[in-house]
């Protein structure tokens, strides 16, 4: 059977990558039957990699999207195709015989060519990114999407990202960028279950609200973890009663968990407090919960 | 009048901590968030809303179904798959999906597509204890934040035209995507909040690389320095090799959240911590260089 689980945040540096890959390297080692891949969603700024340094690339593809050109030798400057396009793409200057596309702005919609009585609008390939596949272990791969430094097509990139994936039976993480917006709807588009990792802060607070609203727009189950926590007995407090049912527990505030990670390590092997609420979250995630990737 | 713009590239470095603390150290200075669609600056700022207006964004498309025949057309020409079959023969956009571009409308005989818009993004000019401040509000899962980020710049350098405010202090979106291209395009001065974590390292990088991009010149704020003082020492040397200033390093103090927590910037609520000191510092550091920019 195949499982997907988006982790969110809204807001940035609540711990969203760091709870994927503990949940994947979980995952990976107490199922050792099933396929478990984690997809890097942060096309923007992708660091999965940079904590899983065990792994072999075995798949890479450029990302190209179809941009709009015109042919100004065929070009008749009529500006139908200006006022076609709906992003304002189109310059088209009829005493200066100058007609152009805007490549960043341009969304690759067809509404030009559809426009076009002269048969003057084609096509570029413009790269907006990479896709790249690794295998981490003999049960276990690692998908990541990097867009393009100056590309504006973050989310065709997380789109096309998730067209690679292999479609058969695997439990799938996806790590989401941070806020709200429709980068953050592509990412959840698809997932049978989202985790919001969230700050015990007001603005972690203030965020965790606007993507539990998101994923309720969108009919996502959801579940909230606290990271980050002083007192990890009393964090629930900090989430508003009408959401305490969707509390799944909360990691604490380490030191030294916080300067392995900042050198890419991120083991808590050695932080009992840290490991146990780990495990509790896991638990009540896939036993408590009935999330359906366990019953097998 | 200068725009400076605060990026990160990682999302929780700490931008909208140092926006927060410049505002309040600042006088005539016009605050914008260009945070749009998780802004938290207003937060801090406590913003008494002096008018509020719509920003539609685009369009979307709705199939009247009454009128729909179940040609496929529109099916066949959206290029963003967000045009699927019901279980009635007939079709349905996907609001999420549909990216406004009209080509449905224009493609289809019958006349079944209606447009609509957003009604539920709005801009703000606002009254704060550290002057004026433009932000915008966007409801969760909306698309063109790019263009509300535009709109927001726009309006804010309009009001520090009336004002002849000397500074606009921008506070931008994380990542390098679309909506930070919005935020940074056109300003005066970047400036980038780092973290030194092998994450905040390679974030701080692709941005900077987007920065220059633009031809914008950059300097560096390094927050949470002491959390490991062998990889501060790499961002540093990354930083400085892409001629980077770096004009404080700030340490970790949990007085930072708490300050959040009370709904006050960091140098507003402990004004003698390291921390507020070295941005006091900063402050006037920051003032030199764009007068020079």
């Amino acid at each position: 059977m195949s499982y997907k689980i988006a982790v969110v945040s809204g807001k940035g540096g609540t711990g969203k990558t760091a709870f994927s890959i503990s949940l994947f390297n979980f995952l990976r080692s107490n199922l050792e039957r099933s396929k478990v891949t984690i997809v890097d969603c942060d096309v923007e700024e992708p660091n999965i990699s940079l904590f899983l340094k065990d792994k072999t690339k075995f798949y890479h593809k450029l990302i190209t999207q179809d941009v709009a050109v015109i042919d100004e030798e065929r070009c008749k400057f009529c500006k139908k195709c200006s006022d076609y396009c709906a992003f304002n793409a189109i310059v088209v200057i009829p005493r200066a015989r100058y007609a152009k596309v805007d490549s960043s702005l341009c969304h690759s919609c067809g509404a030009c060519y559809l426009a076009c009585n002269y048969d003057a609008i084609g096509t570029k390939q413009y790269v907006a990114g990479e896709v790249d596949g690794y295998k981490i272990s003999s049960n276990s791969y690692m998908y990541e999407g990097r867009l393009k430094v100056g590309s504006p097509m973050q989310t065709f990139l997380i789109g096309e990202l998730k067209k690679e994936l292999p479609q058969d039976d695997t439990i799938t993480i996806y790590d989401s960028p941070p806020g709200t917006s429709c980068s953050v709807v592509e990412t959840l588009s698809g997932s049978d279950f989202v985790i919001i990792v969230a700050e015990p802060t007001a603005f972690g607070i203030h965020d965790m609200l606007l993507v539990r609203e998101l994923a309720d727009n969108l009919d996502k189950p959801c579940g909230i973890v606290l990271n980050k926590v002083e007192d990890v007995e009393r964090a629930v407090e900090y989430i508003p009663s009408q959401h305490r049912n969707d509390f799944l527990g909360a990691l604490p505030y380490s030191v030294e968990f916080a300067w392995n990670y900042a050198c890419g390590e991120l083991s808590y092997s050695n932080e009992e407090r840290l490991k146990e609420s780990y495990f509790k979250i896991f638990s009540k995630l896939f036993i408590n919960e009935g999330a359906d990737c366990f019953k097998r | 009048m200068k725009e400076l713009t605060v990026l990160s590239g990682k999302g929780g470095a700490g931008k909208t901590t140092v926006v927060a603390a410049l505002a309040s150290l600042n006088t005539n200075t016009i605050l914008c968030d260009s945070d749009v669609d998780s802004s938290n600056l207003h937060i801090i700022a406590n913003p008494q809303i002096v008018k509020k207006e719509i920003f539609h964004g685009g369009y979307k498309s709705s199939i009247n179904k009454s009128v729909c025949n179940g040609c496929a057309i529109c099916y066949e020409y959206c290029n963003f798959g967000a045009i699927f079959k019901s279980e009635d023969g007939k079709f349905n956009v996907d609001p999420n999906r549909c990216e406004g571009c009209l080509l449905c409308s224009r493609v289809c005989k019958f006349n079944a597509i209606e447009l609509y818009q957003s009604n539920n993004n709005f801009w703000y000019i606002s009254r704060t204890r550290f002057g004026t401040m433009v932000h915008a509000s966007m409801a969760p899962g909306e698309d063109n934040s790019g263009r509300l980020v535009t709109v927001v710049r726009k309006k804010a350098k309009e009001e520090a035209l009336k004002v002849n405010a000397s500074l606009i202090l921008n506070d931008g979106p994380p990542g390098i995507g679309c909506p930070v291209i919005a935020s940074l395009t056109g300003s005066d001065m970047a400036l980038v909040v780092a973290e030194p974590t092998i994450s905040g390292i390679h974030d701080a990088k692709r941005v900077l690389e987007l920065i220059r991009k633009f031809n914008i010149s950059a300097i560096a704020i390094i927050n949470k320095s002491d959390i490991n003082q062998e990889v501060n020492e790499q961002l540093k040397i990354v930083l400085k090799s892409s001629g980077v200033d770096i004009l404080a390093e700030l340490p970790y103090d949990n007085i930072v959240s708490k300050a959040i927590d009370s709904g006050k910037s960091v140098t507003e609520y402990a004004p003698d911590s390291i921390v507020s000191q070295k941005l006091l510092e900063t402050c006037k550091e920051l003032t030199l260089l764009l007068n020079r920019a």
